[in-house]
């Protein structure tokens, strides 16, 4: 224990031994007067900074190589100046309040500064004369007094507040450093009945200064506790009596309270004010008259010295007292409803309210009722505690009476007259309107007289149009009354419908009703958009109205908007009258998609339908017909005039169609061959040429395809048919005739076309054509060189000569199976159907006077020719033109050419190679 | 009732002594001022009266003196006794002196218990909230006395209470002997302020204005 000691010693003597040897070695180069300078705001600082002489002979400097900084700012050198070798003088302006850092620095050389002493300068304000200065007093508490300090000094600033009650009795109390404009004097230390000089002296480093003092008991600023009100009761007997009483707060004996009582029936309801005379006795209970009865009051009370010094206190906390029951002040209001079960019978509904706490004066245990029949003594007696009462009654007129009953008696009595069925109502009342005001909904009407007693008016929320829905809400209003809130079982966004009915000493007059909203939204939902009708250029939209529940508020408008699917293109609209459920959108465009909705708006807003889409139609209703009639009625117009043209002209036609074909037997030719040559020469010699006129010529083709070469007669024909085909397949210049002409494009081909399969073919195409030329050069041809030649020309075909189904000459017989003919003539001239003479031989069959008997004759000519080709092989030649004779081809098929050739013009068709066999019939 | 005052005046306003009364040669406004006190001065006696029993009944229940207290010979504390409310030698200033005489001894002597039952009853605050009313309420009707008298001319007694107090129990008295002094020192307050209530009573009518 003592080695602890000894080295503890040793220990504190080292260490002081070390601390003094550093202070020794630690010398300030410099120092600065002031050293803690508090300076007023605004005013000038003068400070010196003074180095010290081993500082200057170490370093070799002097005081003109001082410079000053304030904030760390370099001080302007005009503020400074160099006294002596030692010594720098500056002198500052203090122009901002707080600490600032003034240092004194010497400047060695070019680049090196020391800083040898510094100083922190506080600049601040004298304290301000504390002012206001005010107690009050908390009884068994504390008397706190408080003052306004003034502004800040920013500089560290005492508050001593002092109380003298005598000379030899000066209380001092330092307040805490953050506090500067209060002080609480606890209780007991409070003197009592006795007068404090009260004062407060502030200081700081800049000065200091005292409040005015103000002299006070601190008895007469108690601001005392508020009573407490111990109870409010009831008296005997009175049911509009209370008597309250209160508990005075702890005060100081003598103090004399007087008192303000204030009461309310419980609830929102403002305060009255028992008169302060009446509770400015030393009383300490008082009875409240003129109340309600059976009605909750509240009361409070508060208190203060009755010689006016002082303050109030607070309110005390509310009692509840309640006041006994009274009879009901008047019978419930009471109303019906009416439903005619027959002419002579109705149900009636007879309902009442409970009265209102104002009325009732206590609890309703029971209402007495009686109905009684106009003219009649019998009256009925219902006791209920129930709030309505069902009965069935006949069509005359009844009073009913209500009245309420409680512990204190009965109330007077209420009326109500059912008027009879065949009784007309009394006047409505008139221009009632309705409009919501701060939440509830206002009524207004105008009286229809002064007779009137009074009002019913009645409501129920019509969700479905035109009907109301239960509950029936219902509510009297006095005589004097012109409008109404109502406020209970109204709800925003629903419909109600409102009637109002005058009652006229409790009969009630004719209703009238308005339907109203307490608040409008915008739709629930939009309509329901169909389409009516679509059209080219207007479409007609048709929507069902929204539910009554979904409305929310009356439909004010609707709006249509509707846009083409196109791009860019901006949606339109129109705004359609609320009382409109259907609307025609014209001027749109045809074959188009639009998209439509329907806005359904009230005064909030409105709620779009959903989008439909239509497509407008490419032609208008009967554009088509516009069109297509028309055309029909021209096209059909056309073929009756082409009819009744060709009707009138079916001479040329007959001509054009069926040329009289001569009868090769009775040619010339035949009298031209070898064995009646002469004859022939008379009869075609150049004295008569064939086609005197030469205009015309007659080209016949005739089409047929063979199915077999069964149908040639022998051997030798059938390889000259072979024969010819290939030579058609081969001769490239053959090819280019009529059969290769544009109108032989069909499916059938001609030969000249025909490749070697079709050569082959079973099926063959044989054109044949019988050309009259009447060229000049034509008749200097010799009758004798066989002009059978494929035509040439160019000419199309005939329709009804390319579809040979058309004119089948029906049954040519066993050769005419299969076979397909084209049949094919051209530039028949009048003349030449003098040409066209029945042969001799058939004049017995033909009459040439009936032109459709001459076409039938030809036909049946062709026929009969078919008949007789049956095994005939076609033999073919091909006969080159000169130079200004048309080149013609004759094919023959199974019969021969020339069975139509008349005889004067005709032209030998085919012939086989100089074995030409004339038919002969 | 505040009233704004210059605080030099305020100090030279108060003059101490019991020897000579002016009454009947003081001013006015003098008069109101000594009657304004006076019924201050009584409105604070009655007040500690009715403290001063509920103080005593407090002490007595915190000391445990439940079969009562015990008595002492009242010269051990060599208490002033209080005038006899019919002496016929009743003379409103000395009377005054009197009071005020008691009122600064008791106020020593309270303070004295106090700091006793702080030692003895530390949790005892209401009982020391009410010594120190009691303490404090002595010294404001010392003040007032002072006031009244000094407004009266009487100039102040030599050597009044300061001498009994000096005398009194020494600090080292045993705890049972500090409770047993405490209850007749607070008794004999209660004694004397009743007193004081009745002698300022009678002083209020004897100094109030005739009509």
């Amino acid at each position: 224990m003592q080695g602890y000691v000894t080295l503890t010693v040793y220990l504190y003597i080292q260490i002081s031994v070390c601390i003094r040897t550093v202070d020794s070695f630690i010398e300030k180069p410099a120092y600065i007067i002031p050293e803690s300078p508090v300076i007023a705001l605004g005013s000038r600082l003068r400070a010196s900074c003074i180095l010290n002489d081993s500082f200057i002979k170490e370093n070799k400097v002097d005081a003109n190589q001082i410079f000053w900084n304030l904030k760390g700012i370099r001080v302007s050198e005009d503020n400074y100046h160099t006294v002596n070798s030692t010594v720098s003088n500056v002198t500052l302006n203090m122009s901002s309040v707080g600490n600032a850092l003034l240092t004194c620095n010497v400047q060695l050389n070019e680049d090196q500064v020391i800083t040898v002493f510094g100083i922190q300068i506080k600049v601040g304000l004298p304290p301000e004369k504390p002012k206001n200065l005010s107690c009050i007093t908390y009884h068994r508490k504390n008397m706190t007094c408080s003052w306004n300090p003034g502004n800040s000094t920013y500089l560290p600033t005492t508050y001593q507040f002092k109380l003298s009650i005598a000379p030899d009795n000066l209380k001092s109390h330092q307040l805490p450093n953050d506090v500067n404009s209060s002080y609480a004097i606890l209780f007991p230390n409070i003197h009592y009945f006795v007068f404090n000089t009260i004062w407060v002296e502030v200081k700081n480093d800049l000065g200091n200064t005292t409040s005015d003092s103000i002299q006070l008991d601190p008895v007469d600023v108690i601001k005392p506790d508020p009573p407490v009100i111990t109870s409010a009761q009831q008296i005997k007997n009175m049911s509009t009596v209370l008597s309250v009483k209160w508990e005075k707060p702890s005060v100081p004996a003598t103090y004399k309270l007087k008192y303000i009582l204030r009461y309310k029936i419980v609830g929102p309801q403002n305060w009255m004010q028992v008169p302060p005379e009446d509770t400015d006795t030393q009383k300490e209970s008082f009875s409240i008259q003129e109340l309600k009865p059976f009605t909750e009051y509240a009361f409070t009370i508060r208190c203060k010295r009755n010689d006016e010094t002082g303050y109030w206190s607070d309110w005390s906390l509310e009692k509840i007292g309640k006041t006994p029951e009274a009879k009901p002040f008047r019978g419930p209001p009471i109303w019906r409803t009416v439903e005619n079960l027959d002419s002579s019978k109705r149900r009636i509904c007879i309902m009442w309210k409970e009265l209102e706490k104002s009325d009732a004066n206590g609890i309703i245990v029971k209402y007495k009722m009686t109905i009684k029949k106009k003219s009649s003594t019998n009256i009925k007696k219902i006791e209920t505690k129930k709030l309505e009462y069902n009965i069935t009654l006949s069509d005359g007129e009844y009073e009913i009476t209500l009245g309420a009953s409680n512990s204190a008696g009965d109330s007077p009595n209420e009326i109500l007259i059912l008027p009879a069925v065949t009784e007309s109502a009394f006047l409505p009342v008139q221009n009632v309107s309705t409009y919501p005001q701060a939440g509830q909904l206002m009524v207004e009407w105008k009286s229809p007289g002064s007779a009137v007693s009074g009002y019913v008016i009645e409501w129920c929320e019509e969700s479905i149009k035109d009907s109301c829905s239960e509950p029936l809400y219902w509510k009297t209003v006095k005589k004097a009354a012109s409008k109404v809130f109502l406020k209970d079982n109204i709800m925003p966004f629903k419909r109600y419908k409102i009637t109002i009915y005058p009652m006229y000493s409790g009969r009630p007059g004719a209703p009238r009703s308005k339907l109203a909203y307490l608040q409008q939204d915008r739709p629930a939902s939009g309509p329901l958009v169909h389409l009516k009708h679509v059209g080219k250029k207007e479409v007609k939209l048709m929507w069902s109205e929204i539910p009554v529940k979904e409305q929310r508020g009356f439909i004010t408008h609707y709006t249509i908007f509707y846009r083409s699917c196109t791009a860019n293109e901006t949606s339109l609209s129109i705004v359609v009258d609320a009382m409109c459920q259907e609307h025609e959108l014209t001027s749109l465009k045809g074959n188009t998609l639009y998209v439509v909705r329907v806005m359904a708006s009230t005064v909030k807003g409105g709620t779009n339908s959903s989008e439909v889409n239509f497509t407008t139609l490419s032609y208008a209703k009967g554009e088509i017909e516009a069109i297509v009639v028309p055309i029909c009625l021209s096209f059909l117009l056309i073929t009756v005039v082409t009819i009744l043209f060709c009707f009138n002209k079916r001479h040329l036609i007959k001509k054009y169609i069926w040329p009289n074909v001569p009868d090769p037997a009775n040619s010339r030719v035949v009298e031209w061959s070898p064995s009646t040559g002469n004859l022939i020469q008379n009869n075609l010699g150049p004295k008569e040429p064939m086609n005197p006129d030469g205009v015309i010529s007659d080209v016949t083709i005739i089409e047929a395809d063979v199915d077999d070469e069964k149908y040639l007669s022998n051997e030798d024909e059938i390889k000259q048919l072979t024969s010819l085909k290939k030579e058609k397949s081969t001769s490239e210049e053959h090819s280019s005739g009529i059969g290769g002409s544009s109108c032989m494009s069909s499916p059938r081909q001609s030969v000249s076309d025909s490749d070697s399969e079709s050569v082959q073919n079973t099926t063959s195409t044989v054109q044949y054509s019988t050309v009259l030329v009447s060229s000049p050069g034509y008749r200097c041809q010799q009758p004798s060189a066989q002009a059978f030649a494929r035509s040439e020309s160019t000419q199309p075909l005939l329709e009804n000569e390319e579809k040979p189904d058309e004119h089948a000459y029906g049954n040519f017989g066993t050769c005419s199976l299969g076979v397909k003919r084209q049949y094919f003539k051209q530039h028949t001239s009048i003349e030449e159907t003098n040409l066209n003479k029945p042969h001799p031989n058939e004049a017995e069959r033909l009459d040439d006077t009936n032109e459709d008997n001459s076409f039938r004759l030809n036909q049946m000519e062709v026929s009969d020719q078919n008949s007789h080709l049956e095994g005939f092989c076609p033999t073919v030649d091909t006969f080159q033109s000169s130079n200004n004779q048309t080149v013609v081809k004759l094919e023959f098929l199974g019969f021969r050419p020339g069975l139509e050739t008349d005889q004067q013009s005709y032209m030998p068709q085919a012939v086989k190679h100089n074995s030409y066999m004339p038919q002969s019939k | 009732m505040i009233r704004l005052i210059q605080r030099d005046q305020q100090l030279t306003t108060h003059q101490t002594g019991c020897s000579n009364t002016h009454t009947d040669f003081l001013p006015m406004s003098n008069m109101d001022s000594v009657n304004e006190t006076l019924e201050r001065s009584y409105n604070l006696s009655v007040w500690l009266a009715h403290e001063a029993s509920s103080l005593l009944e407090l002490y007595i229940d915190m000391q445990g003196f439940r079969d009562g207290p015990p008595r002492i010979p009242d010269d051990h504390l060599q208490l002033p006794m209080p005038p006899s409310p019919d002496d016929e030698d009743w003379e409103p200033t000395r009377r005054l002196c009197q009071h005020r005489t008691a009122c600064r001894l008791l106020a020593t002597l309270l303070d004295r218990v106090l700091g006793e039952q702080r030692e003895l009853n530390e949790t005892r605050h209401h009982l020391h909230q009410q010594l120190q009313l009691a303490i404090t309420g002595l010294q404001g009707l010392d003040a007032n006395l002072s006031h009244v008298l000094s407004s009266l001319g009487s100039g102040e007694e030599e050597g009044d209470g300061q001498s009994h107090v000096l005398s009194g129990p020494s600090s080292d008295t045993a705890h049972w002997e500090a409770k047993v002094n405490g209850y007749h020192i607070i008794a004999h307050y209660t004694h004397w302020v009743a007193r004081t209530v009745e002698d300022l009573e009678r002083l209020k009518d004897h100094l109030k204005p005739e009509a």
